[in-house]
């Protein structure tokens, strides 16, 4: 041992290692052409050649070539920085160097680890302006992997010398002559790990078409070029950004910096009546951004070549998308809406706008929009409060279009409509300029006449076609509502079955512990009152299980028929003839006015069993009263179509008016009722758009009083 | 069951009927009581007028009748002290979102409204396993044993400011800054104490 203690030790790191860094950081080979791209565009390149040669079988000759006419590399940048992992050259400059100023996209130096992902051998060769060599090295993985096995084998304990490391390996190095003047790199990569089929290169093809976004850098352009002797479509193919031009719709939102108040404003789509227009509020939390948006009707989704390729809101960030990172997936419906703009389904189905039919991109900078940040798997942003209310912008913006389109498919029909009836009017006119002519004695002869006669009767079929016509309008309009209305039934099902399974579960709870109860407690002889309580409990619980699944039953089977009903005669005949007999019966005296009438396109017999549930609770409630009465009145009120319905009954205590309308909630218990009628009539009546509500009795000094809306466009 | 649990249960649902529920009836004797509250308010004051007692709050998690849900009235739960036990008692389908922010209001543990009165048990025998071991339950319970005199005193300096033993007690309740600091130091002193034994052998 030496006398002086002090030595100095080096990290050293096996080459898997190395691979299995690779690996966590470049997931898929989409990505790592992704990156070896962005590295292209990183030196300033304006070119990139991408060569596919002999993808599918794989053999020594398969072989992908990246290629740019970038600012290329020397000796020195190869050995100190691409040599080196985890350089960080790129992250001390933010952007490429000058003229170009890019805002520098590869963050992390991952190429390298890039091409391991797509092949086993590289040759690269790369090139400054105003040198006169070629650079050329030579990594071979497959050396590393041999390596790797070796090692796997060897007991490094016994033969320490024989451990390589990754760092021992040796890459060839040698220069190539070249001429002054060209510039760029040139990445071949070999030993291809995957066979490439065509669709993969479309993938890799779609993927890059949003690498930098697609507005027009007439100054510094940047094309990439596929060469793919293989799959003829793709051969010679420039990757485009995607089409814009045919948008049915599009806004570019902007902001401002306002010198004096020192802060910034921020664009905003606003729609009132009808109108969409730009203005202009203070910048929200996130900080200013860009925001274009670009809407596509049928026919403007016909000028995609294929229509998957409008795919949403993107987020550039100083000009390159930021997020999700080459993500692609083969099914739509496992892509990321990274808005949630697919998810809105609450209401109004049919007006929502989705991201196949919508592109547009939200502009951030990493300057201003700080918190706006990437999370660290590349998926997502983080999920902070900036970026919620980001999100929130982006969806009200969306709804705005929204509104306006309704607006204007709204005015669009009523147009229509209207120009078949003008048309009406005007054959009328000629008809009647006609018959003048014929009693005009100057111009008036046999000829003329009959010319005449001939004209009007002609006129007459047109009339009888335009009429058709315009009924068969009509229809197909009343026909599509039913559609609309019938598809939002089904929609407001789905909810419905998300509430009843959590009420069921509740019950299903309650007579599970009940029984458990009794179970336990009965053989040992102890807490029998409680357990007679709880063996009552659990049948009570059962029964209004079995009332639930009557009412779902008939869930399933009367939404069968939709058809347009009067909304009087449904009542009166509620009054007239099915609930005659009881009303006698029990001694209820009624009252029905009603005054409008109001074409209903709903189930009639739903209908009136949401009033059937009223007047059963009113009988209920009317048991111990002398002088019974029920009253319902009808008329239409603004819009809306109102039905009034009270009984002179004990009325609702305060503290449970909030309650009536919860599923199983009853005050009635011991009269059978299972505390489903009003959340029935609830139910039902969402279905319409339409609401329920308690309102001041009108019976004086008690009484209940139900108020029903239901929208006359509903 | 072993022994009874020296703890009142909370039980905040605004469906009537869960106040009858077997659960109740059957683990009435193995606590020292049981206080059912539709409303949600009332609950909270309670917990804010009993904090000196052992308390497990079983917490339904989808309310009807009020505006504040679950997710608010464990928040207020947590402004009064982060170390009572919530059980969230839900009939909800549970997804990842419901339970982010079920754990981010500091809930003990979840419980399906369809579980066994076994399972609920289990669940507040767990609760009450914490009450007793949870080093700052203990720091709680030795605080408000002192006399209210003794607890208004100044106790301790941290920095520049005094604090009494009510100071330390909210700050252990709330676990902000102070409360989580003293929290610290006091169980790296006990492993000390208790490892001193061994370094001087």
């Amino acid at each position: 041992m030496e006398n002086d203690n002090t030595s100095i030790l080096h990290f050293k790191f096996d080459v898997s290692t190395f691979r299995l860094l690779g690996r966590e950081l470049i997931t898929d080979r989409i990505t790592a052409l992704f990156e070896l791209v962005k590295n292209c565009y990183d030196a300033n390149a304006e070119n990139v050649q991408l060569t596919f040669e002999n993808l599918n079988p794989l053999s020594p000759s398969s072989r992908i070539i990246i290629e740019d006419d970038g600012l290329g590399m020397t000796f020195e940048d190869i050995r100190d920085k691409w040599m080196v992992i985890g350089t960080s050259s790129k992250r001390r400059s933010r952007t490429s160097p000058s003229p170009y100023n890019r805002v520098v996209a590869g963050k992390k130096g991952v190429g390298r680890f890039a091409v391991d992902k797509l092949g086993a051998k590289l040759i690269m060769k790369t090139k400054k302006k105003d040198s006169l060599v070629w650079n050329c090295l030579e990594t071979d993985w497959t050396k590393y992997s041999e390596e790797e096995e070796r090692q796997l084998s060897l007991d490094f304990e016994e033969h320490p010398e024989q451990q390589k490391l990754f760092t021992d390996i040796d890459n060839r190095y040698w220069t190539e002559l070249g001429e002054k003047g060209i510039q760029g790199t040139r990445l071949e990569i070999s030993s291809l790990n995957d066979v490439w089929l065509e669709k993969d290169v479309i993938r890799a093809y779609k993927e890059l078409s949003k690498i930098v976004k697609p507005t027009l850098d007439i100054q510094y352009p940047f094309n990439i070029q596929f060469h793919v002797p293989e799959y003829k479509e793709y051969d010679g193919k420039v990757v485009e950004s995607i089409v814009l031009a045919k948008a049915t719709l599009s806004y570019i939102l902007k902001y401002r910096y306002d010198e004096a108040e020192e802060k910034y404003y921020q664009e905003y789509l606003d729609e009132e009546k009808g109108a969409l227009s730009v203005k202009e509020k203070p910048a929200e939390i996130f900080g200013p951004i860009g925001f274009t948006i670009y809407y596509y009707d049928q026919e403007g989704k016909k000028n995609f070549t294929k229509e998957e390729r409008i795919d949403g809101i993107k987020v550039y960030r100083d000009g390159i998308i930021a997020t999700p990172f080459a993500e692609y997936k083969s099914s739509r419906d496992e892509q990321k809406d990274l808005f949630g703009i697919d998810k809105r389904r609450w209401s109004g189905f049919f007006e929502k706008l989705s991201t196949r039919d919508i592109l547009g991109w939200v502009d951030i900078k990493d300057e201003l929009n700080p918190k706006i940040k990437d999370s660290t798997n590349r998926q997502d942003f983080v999920d902070n409060k900036e970026w919620t209310v980001l999100k929130e912008f982006v969806i009200s913006q969306i709804h705005q279009i929204e509104l306006y389109l309704k607006h204007k498919k709204e005015t669009k029909k009523k147009e229509n409509a209207e120009k078949l009836k003008k048309t009406d009017k005007e054959i009328d006119e000629i008809k009647q300029k006609i018959k003048r002519i014929k009693s005009n004695t100057i111009l008036a002869s046999p000829e003329v006449e009959s010319e005449l006669d001939d004209l009007a009767s002609r006129l007459e079929t047109i009339k009888e076609n335009v009429s058709a016509s315009s009924k068969d309008y009509e229809q197909m309009e009343k026909d599509i509502k039913q559609q609309e209305n019938i598809m939002f039934s089904l929609v407001s099902l789905q909810s419905y079955a998300g509430q009843i399974s959590h009420i069921l579960r509740i019950s299903i709870g309650v007579i599970k512990r009940s029984a458990e109860f009794v179970a336990k407690w009965v053989p040992l002889g102890k807490n029998q009152d409680k357990s007679v309580k709880h063996a009552h409990r659990v049948f009570d619980e059962m029964n209004n299980l079995s009332k639930a699944m009557n009412f779902m039953l008939s869930y399933a089977e009367d939404d069968s028929t939709f058809e347009y009903f009067s909304v009087k005669e449904a009542i009166t005949e509620l009054f007239e003839e099915r609930y005659k007999y009881l009303f006698e019966e029990e001694g209820i005296h009624t009252e029905y006015v009603v005054e409008d009438d109001f074409e209903l396109l709903y189930n009639m017999k739903a209908f009136q069993d949401m009033f059937g549930n009223l007047i059963d609770n009113s009988v209920k409630a009317l048991r111990n009263i002398l002088d019974k009465r029920i009253r319902c009145t009808a008329y239409k009120e603004d819009d809306n179509f109102v039905v009034l319905f009270s009984d002179n009954g004990p009325g609702i205590p305060e503290e449970k008016r909030d309650r009536i309308f919860d599923v199983f909630y009853t005050t009635t218990a011991d009269l059978g009722g299972a505390g489903l009628g009003l959340y029935i009539v609830r139910t039902r009546l969402k279905s319409i758009n339409g609401t329920i509500s308690l309102e001041p009795n009108e019976f004086k000094p008690t009484g209940a009083t139900f108020k029903i809306v239901i929208p006359l466009i509903h | 069951m072993d022994e009874k649990m020296n703890i009142t249960i909370v039980y905040i649902d605004d469906d009537e009927k869960m106040k009858n529920d077997a659960f109740l009836d059957d683990i009435e004797t193995e606590v020292d009581g049981i206080e059912y509250f539709e409303k949600p308010s009332e609950g909270l004051t309670y917990i804010k007028d009993h904090i000196d007692q052992n308390i497990v709050v079983i917490l339904d998690w989808k309310f009807n009748s009020s505006s504040l849900q679950g997710e608010d009235i464990l928040k207020d739960i947590a402004e009064i002290s982060t170390l009572v036990p919530v059980i969230v008692f839900t009939g909800a389908r549970i997804d990842a979102v419901e339970a982010s922010k079920m754990f981010k209001g500091h809930a003990f543990s979840c419980v399906a409204k369809d579980a066994t009165t076994e399972e609920l048990v289990e669940a507040i025998k767990n609760a009450y396993d914490r009450i007793q071991n949870d080093i700052r339950s203990v720091m709680e319970k030795w605080i408000l044993k002192q006399g209210d005199e003794k607890r208004s005193k100044p106790y301790m300096r941290s920095g520049d400011k005094v604090y009494t033993l009510n100071d330390i007690l909210e700050a252990i309740r709330k676990q902000d800054e102070f409360g989580k600091e003293t929290t610290r130091r006091i169980l790296s002193l006990a492993t000390e104490l208790f490892t001193n034994n061994m370094r001087e052998k």
